[in-house]
C-alpha cells in the first residue's frame, strides 16, 4: 500500500460507515440521520476533490489488500476511475438532498438511506477497483445492495420487479464470477493498465480471449442495459424518484458502462481487442441498443418509462464510442459517461418532481404544466435538449465527438446511427416540451400538494443544479478540468502506449 | 504461557465453563458462558500464536506416550478451526444472551405466520438457561475433536459432541424430543460404524495414533473395508445428501441460537474429519482418488438438492437448514478439488473459510471460498464442478433475495422494528464482520494452514 | 477354535444382529436395544483383538480394554439421553414411534 492508500479507502468508507451506522438509527432520528448522510457526501466529494487535485499532476493513490495468495483487492485512482468517481461523488450529494426532500414522511427511511448510502460505496469500490476481481467484487455488492432499494416500496409491483432485476443480475454475475476465475487461471494475478495486458496471451488462447470477452460483456451488458439484456430496467421504474436516479444516472446503469469501459481499455486493451474482432460486433450490439431504445421510448406514455427506454438508448453510446477504435471515439464515449449522468438525473429529478407536486405521471396529463412549475421545466427542457444534442448543451459535445470518431474510424454507419437515434430522440421529448410550455392545462391536476408553487425548494435545488452543470459541461467544455479535458487526459495514457 | 499450556487451556476452559454454568444455575448461567466465551476467545488466539511461531504443538496426556497415551496436537488446520470455532462460539453466545433474555417473544426470524406446529413453540422459560451448559459442553467437543491425533479419542469427541448436539435439539421442547431422537439414533449409528472401521485399523496396524498410523498403512482389503466403514458413519454425522434427512427437522425445530450452532459448527465438525482421513490418511492408498470423486459426486447433488429443496421452504429456519445441506456439498467438492492436484489447496484453503452461513456473496469469506472454488475447479478442468457451484449459488442467491423480499413486503408500516431487541441484529452483524474479517485475514490464516500439512 | 477367535464370531454376529435392529425396527425403544447390541459387537471384538497370542508379549494388549472401557460409558450415557428423549416425545405425541414410522392405525 502507498503513502497515500488510505485515500480511496476513505471514499468508499466516506458513505459506508454512515450507511451502517443509519441502519442503527431510529424512524424519527432525521435531523441525525441527514447529517450523517451530508457530512459522509460531503467528505467523499472533498477526498475526491484532493486525489482529482493530485492525479492530475500524474500522482497515483493505492490500496491494496491480499485476499488470498494471488487475489488482491486493489482500490486505485487513476484518471479514468476518477472521471467516474467524480460524477458518482457530486451525484450522490444531489440526490441525498433530493431524497430527504422527496421521501419525508414516508416509512422504513433509515432503511432506504442505509441501503442508499451502500450502494454509493459499491459504486465508488466499482470507480476506483484497480483489477478484475475488485471490479467483480463491488459490482456483486451492488446488485445485492440495489435490490432492495428496487423493492422499496414493498407492493406487488416492486417485489416484481426486483424478481426481473434478480432474474438478469444473478445469472450475469454467475457468469462474472466463471469469466473471472478463468481470467485468473489465465493470467494469474493483474491489474488493469493502459494498453491492456491480455495481448501476450493471444498466442494459444485466441479463442478463450474471445469467449472471455464475450462474458464479460454480458455479465456487464446486463448492468448497462444493452439489448436483449435490459428487460429489468423499464421495470424497476417503480421504485420511488431518487432510486430511479440513482439507477439511471449514478450507480448502476453507470457502473455496468464503466465497467465494459475497463474491459476493452485496461484489460484486452481497444486495439488488441481490435485485432481480436471483437469490437465490431460490440459496437453492432451497441448500435442495436441505441435505436430500439429510442423506439421504444417513442412508444411510452408513462414519463419515467420513457426515459427509462431513452436510458437504453443513451447508454450505449458509451458503448458504442468504446467499441469504436481511436481516440476521438474514445472521448465521445467518456464525456458520454459524464454527460449523460448529468442530463439523465435532470430529467428523473423533474419527473419525480412533478409527481411529487401534481401527481402527473404520465405524458399525456403534461399540458401546460410549464406555467405551473417553470423552474422543474425548465430544467427538464435543459436536460431534454441536451438529450436530443442541441448545442451548447452537454449532449452536443458527447455526440459531436462520437460522430467524429465514427468518420474517424471509417464506421460511417455509426454516423447514421447517431442521426437516426437523434431524430428519434427529437421525436420523444419535443412533443413533450410543446404540451409542458405551448397548450393550456386541461382541467385540475392528479394529485396536487395543494401550495399552488412550483416543487419545494428540496427538491428543485438539486434540479435546477444538475441542469446548470448540463449547461455548463457543455459551455465550458473547452476549460481545464471540464469532463472533456479529463478525458483527454486519459486517452493520452490509453493511446501512448500503443 | 506456552504453546503446551495454551493447548490444554483450550481444551479446558469451555468444559469447565460448562460445569461452572451447571452449577450456577439459572440465573448465573449467562454470566458463566459469556465469560467462558471471552477466555476461550483469548485462549484460542494464544495458541493459534504459538502455532504460527513454533509449529505443532503436543501434549501427552498424562505422560503416557504413543500407542500406549492419548496425544493433543494442535497443528495448523487444528489452530484455524479453534480459532473460527472460538470466534463464531463467541458470536453466538452474544445472539443467545440477548435471544433468550427477551424472554417468551416469538422468534422473529419465523417468516411465514402458519402454524406453528408441536416443533415450533417456543422453549419453555423455565429451562432456557440449559442451553449455556450444553452449548459449552459442545465447544468443549469442538475443541478436543480438532486437537486428537488419536483415531479412538476422535470417537469419543464425536459421541460427546452428538449427545450435546442432540440435548441443545431437545432444548425446543418436548415437540422438538422426536427429531432429536432421530438425530440421536443416526449420530449413533454412525458413530458405531466409525469404531467398527477404526477397530479394523487397530487390528492390521496397532495403533490409533494418526501420525503412526500413516507410516504404517499396508493397503488391503481391511483398510478399504475400515475407510468405507468410517467415511459411511462420518457421511451420517456431517449430513451429506443422501444421508442428511435428519439434519432439516432437527435444525428447523431448535431456538435460532442452537440452529446456528449445529449449522455452522456441529456439522462441519464430521467434514473436518473426512477431510482429515482423506487428506492425510488414506490418501495415499493406491487408487484412493476414487473416493473424494465419489463424495465430490456427492456433494454436486448436495449442492443442488438443498438449494431447490431451501427455495421451497416458507419457514426461514427450515430454509436454512437446507442451505447447510447445500453447503456441506460445496465442502466436499473442495475435498474433492483439494484431493487433487496440488495447485488446488486454494480450494481448500477457500473451503475452510465456507464456516459462515452465508450463501457464498461479497463481501463475505463465503464469497471468497466460492471463488477460491471456481478457480480450482477451473484449474482443474472439472467444469462439472465449475456448473454445479454457479447454479448453487444462484439457488442460494433466489432463496436469500426471496427471504428479504418477504421481509420487505410483510414489514408493517408502523414502528414496530423498536420492538425486537436491537443485539440479534448487532450480532448478526458482528459475525458478518468477521466474515468479512475473515476475507481479509485470508493471507495469515492460509499461512496457519500450512503448518504441519500433509505433504 | 481359540477363545479369542470365538470372541470375535459372537462379537460379528451381534454386530450384524443390532445393525439390523436398529435399521429396520420402528419402535424406538427396540432400536435403542438394537444400537446397544450393536454396541456390545463392537466391545467384544475389541476385546478379541486384545488377546495376544503370537509375537513377543504373551499378555493382552491394554490398549483395548481401555477403550471398551471408554465405550461403555460412552454407550450407557447415549443410551440414557435417548430413553429420556424416548419417554418426553411418547408424553408429548403419545407415540413411541419416530413421526414417519407412524401408521394411522397403529399406536
Amino acid at each position: 500500500m502507498t503513502a497515500q492508500g488510505w485515500v480511496p479507502l476513505a471514499v468508499v468508507a466516506s458513505s459506508l460507515l454512515p450507511g451502517l451506522v443509519i441502519f442503527l438509527l431510529p424512524e424519527d432520528r432525521r435531523g441525525l440521520r441527514a447529517t450523517l448522510n451530508l457530512a459522509g457526501a460531503f467528505a467523499k466529494l472533498g477526498l475526491v476533490g484532493l486525489m482529482l487535485w493530485n492525479v492530475g499532476r500524474f500522482q497515483e493513490y493505492e490500496a491494496r489488500m491480499t485476499v488470498l495468495p494471488g487475489l488482491d483487492l486493489v482500490l486505485r485512482a487513476d484518471e479514468l476511475s476518477l472521471l467516474f468517481m467524480t460524477l458518482s461523488a457530486l451525484l450522490w450529494l444531489l440526490t441525498t438532498v433530493y431524497a430527504i426532500g422527496y421521501l419525508e414522511d414516508s416509512p422504513h427511511r433509515s432503511r432506504f438511506f442505509g441501503f442508499f448510502s451502500l450502494c454509493v460505496s459499491a459504486t465508488a469500490g466499482i470507480a476506483l477497483a484497480g483489477n478484475l476481481f475488485t471490479l467483480f467484487v463491488f459490482y456483486e455488492i451492488l446488485t445485492l445492495v440495489t435490490y432492495p432499494l428496487v423493492i422499496h416500496r414493498g407492493t406487488p409491483a416492486a417485489l416484481a420487479a426486483g424478481r426481473t432485476y434478480l432474474l438478469y443480475t444473478l445469472p450475469a454475475g454467475a457468469l462474472l464470477l466463471l469469466a473471472v476465475a478463468a481470467s485468473q487461471v489465465l493470467t494469474g494475478p493483474q491489474d488493469f493498465v493502459g494498453g491492456g495486458y491480455l495481448k501476450p496471451f493471444v498466442g494459444e488462447h485466441a479463442t478463450t480471449l474471445v469467449l472471455l470477452f464475450a462474458a464479460l460483456v454480458t455479465g456487464f451488458g446486463v448492468k448497462a442495459a444493452l439489448v436483449p439484456l435490459h428487460g429489468w430496467l423499464p421495470l424497476a421504474m417503480v421504485a420511488p424518484a431518487p432510486v430511479s436516479a440513482l439507477l439511471h444516472a449514478v450507480a448502476v446503469v453507470k457502473a455496468g458502462a464503466f465497467a465494459i469501459v475497463r474491459v476493452v481499455y485496461e484489460m484486452f486493451g481497444v486495439e488488441f481487442a481490435a485485432t481480436l474482432g471483437v469490437l465490431t460486433p460490440l459496437a453492432v450490439l451497441a448500435a442495436v441498443t441505441i435505436v430500439y431504445g429510442s423506439l421504444r421510448a417513442l412508444m411510452q406514455d408513462e414519463l419515467k418509462k420513457r426515459l427509462a427506454y431513452s436510458t437504453v438508448s443513451q447508454v450505449s453510446y458509451i458503448v458504442l464510442g468504446t467499441a469504436l477504435l481511436g481516440p476521438v471515439a474514445t472521448i465521445g464515449a467518456l464525456v458520454h459517461l459524464v454527460h449523460q449522468g448529468l442530463m439523465k438525473i435532470t430529467l428523473f429529478f423533474s419527473a419525480g418532481n412533478y409527481a411529487e407536486t401534481l401527481g402527473v405521471h404520465h405524458v399525456s396529463e403534461m399540458d401546460g404544466i410549464g406555467r405551473r412549475m417553470p423552474w422543474t421545466t425548465a430544467a427538464f427542457t435543459v436536460g431534454a435538449l441536451g438529450m436530443i444534442g442541441v448545442p451548447p448543451v452537454a449532449g452536443f459535445v458527447s455526440k459531436f465527438y462520437l460522430g467524429a470518431g465514427a468518420a474517424l474510424a471509417g464506421q460511417w454507419w455509426a454516423i447514421g446511427v447517431l442521426a437516426v437515434s437523434s431524430l428519434l430522440n427529437a421525436m420523444y421529448f419535443l412533443p413533450v416540451l410543446h404540451r409542458a410550455w405551448f397548450r393550456p392545462p386541461n382541467g385540475p391536476w392528479p394529485h396536487e400538494d395543494g401550495r399552488g408553487r412550483d416543487a419545494k425548494p428540496m427538491l428543485l435545488l438539486p434540479v435546477l443544479l444538475t441542469a446548470l452543470f448540463s449547461l455548463g459541461v457543455g459551455v465550458l467544455a473547452a476549460m481545464p478540468w471540464s469532463p472533456l479535458d479529463w478525458a483527454y487526459l486519459i486517452i493520452r495514457r490509453e493511446y501512448s502506449g500503443g | 504461557m506456552t504453546g503446551s499450556a495454551a493447548l490444554v487451556t483450550v481444551l479446558v476452559v469451555p468444559l469447565a465453563g460448562a460445569v461452572a454454568a451447571l452449577l450456577a444455575g439459572r440465573r448465573g448461567a449467562v454470566a458463566a458462558g459469556l465469560l467462558t466465551s471471552a477466555l476461550g476467545v483469548a485462549a484460542a488466539f494464544v495458541l493459534a500464536g504459538a502455532v504460527l511461531a513454533g509449529g505443532m504443538q503436543r501434549v501427552a496426556v498424562g505422560g503416557w506416550a504413543v500407542p500406549l497415551g492419548i496425544e493433543l496436537r494442535a497443528d495448523g488446520l487444528a489452530a484455524a478451526m479453534l480459532l473460527m470455532t472460538a470466534v463464531i462460539g463467541a458470536g453466538i453466545a452474544v445472539y443467545a444472551w440477548r435471544y433468550f433474555g427477551a424472554a417468551g417473544h416469538h422468534d422473529p426470524h419465523d417468516l411465514a405466520a402458519g402454524p406453528p406446529g408441536p416443533a415450533g413453540k417456543a422453549a419453555p422459560a423455565s429451562t432456557q438457561w440449559l442451553f449455556w451448559p450444553v452449548w459449552l459442553l459442545a465447544w468443549g467437543a469442538l475443541n478436543a475433536l480438532y486437537l486428537s491425533g488419536d483415531l479412538f479419542n476422535l470417537y469419543v469427541t464425536l459421541e460427546l459432541l452428538g449427545l450435546a448436539a442432540v440435548a441443545l435439539v431437545a432444548l425446543a421442547g418436548a415437540g422438538a424430543a422426536a427429531a432429536a431422537l432421530r438425530y440421536l439414533l443416526l449420530t449413533l449409528l454412525g458413530s458405531m460404524l466409525y469404531i467398527l472401521g477404526v477397530e479394523l485399523l487397530y487390528a492390521a496396524h496397532q495403533t490409533m495414533d494418526l501420525l503412526q498410523l500413516r507410516e504404517r498403512l499396508q493397503p488391503g482389503l481391511s483398510v478399504w473395508l475400515a475407510a468405507a466403514l468410517m467415511t459411511t458413519g462420518l457421511l451420517v454425522k456431517t449430513a451429506i445428501f443422501p444421508l442428511h434427512f435428519w439434519l432439516p427437522p432437527a435444525h428447523g425445530s431448535a431456538p435460532a441460537p442452537v440452529s446456528a450452532a449445529l449449522s455452522a459448527l456441529v456439522v462441519k465438525a464430521g467434514f473436518y474429519l473426512l477431510a482429515r482421513l482423506w487428506l492425510d490418511l488414506f490418501g495415499a492408498l493406491p487408487g484412493a482418488g476414487v473416493v473424494p470423486a465419489l463424495l465430490g459426486a456427492l456433494g454436486a447433488c448436495a449442492v443442488l438438492w438443498g438449494g431447490v429443496q431451501a427455495l421451497r421452504q416458507t419457514r426461514l429456519k427450515a430454509m436454512i437448514a437446507y442451505s447447510t445441506v447445500a453447503q456441506l456439498g460445496y465442502l466436499m467438492i473442495a475435498l474433492l478439488l483439494a484431493s487433487g492436484a496440488g495447485g488446488a489447496a486454494a480450494g481448500a484453503a477457500g473451503g475452510a473459510m465456507h464456516a459462515g452461513r452465508d450463501p457464498g456473496l461479497p463481501p463475505t469469506g463465503g464469497f471468497v471460498g466460492k471463488f477460491a472454488l471456481v478457480e480450482a475447479a477451473v484449474r482443474a478442468g472439472a467444469w462439472w464442478a465449475v456448473a454445479v457451484v454457479l447454479a448453487g449459488s444462484l439457488l442460494a442467491a433466489a432463496f436469500l433475495f426471496h427471504a428479504l423480499s418477504r421481509a420487505f413486503a410483510d414489514a408493517p408500516a408502523d414502528k414496530t422494528s423498536a420492538e425486537v431487541p436491537a443485539a440479534p441484529q448487532l450480532a448478526a452483524l458482528a459475525l458478518a464482520l468477521v466474515a468479512v474479517a475473515l476475507a481479509a485475514a485470508g493471507e495469515p490464516l492460509r499461512r496457519l494452514l500450512t503448518v504441519g500439512a500433509a505433504t | 477354535m481359540s477363545l479369542a477367535l470365538l470372541y470375535g464370531l459372537a462379537g460379528i454376529a451381534l454386530v450384524a444382529m443390532g445393525l439390523y435392529a436398529a435399521l429396520a425396527a420402528r419402535h424406538v425403544l427396540r432400536r435403542l436395544l438394537g444400537l446397544n447390541v450393536l454396541g456390545s459387537g463392537v466391545f467384544m471384538m475389541l476385546v478379541a483383538l486384545a488377546s495376544r497370542t503370537t509375537g513377543i508379549a504373551t499378555r493382552p494388549d491394554p490398549v483395548p480394554h481401555a477403550m471398551v472401557l471408554t465405550g461403555i460409558v460412552v454407550a450407557v450415557s447415549a443410551t440414557a439421553l435417548g430413553l429420556a428423549l424416548l419417554r418426553r416425545m411418547h408424553a408429548h405425541d403419545g407415540s413411541p414411534r419416530l413421526p414417519e414410522d407412524r401408521d394411522a392405525g397403529s399406536p
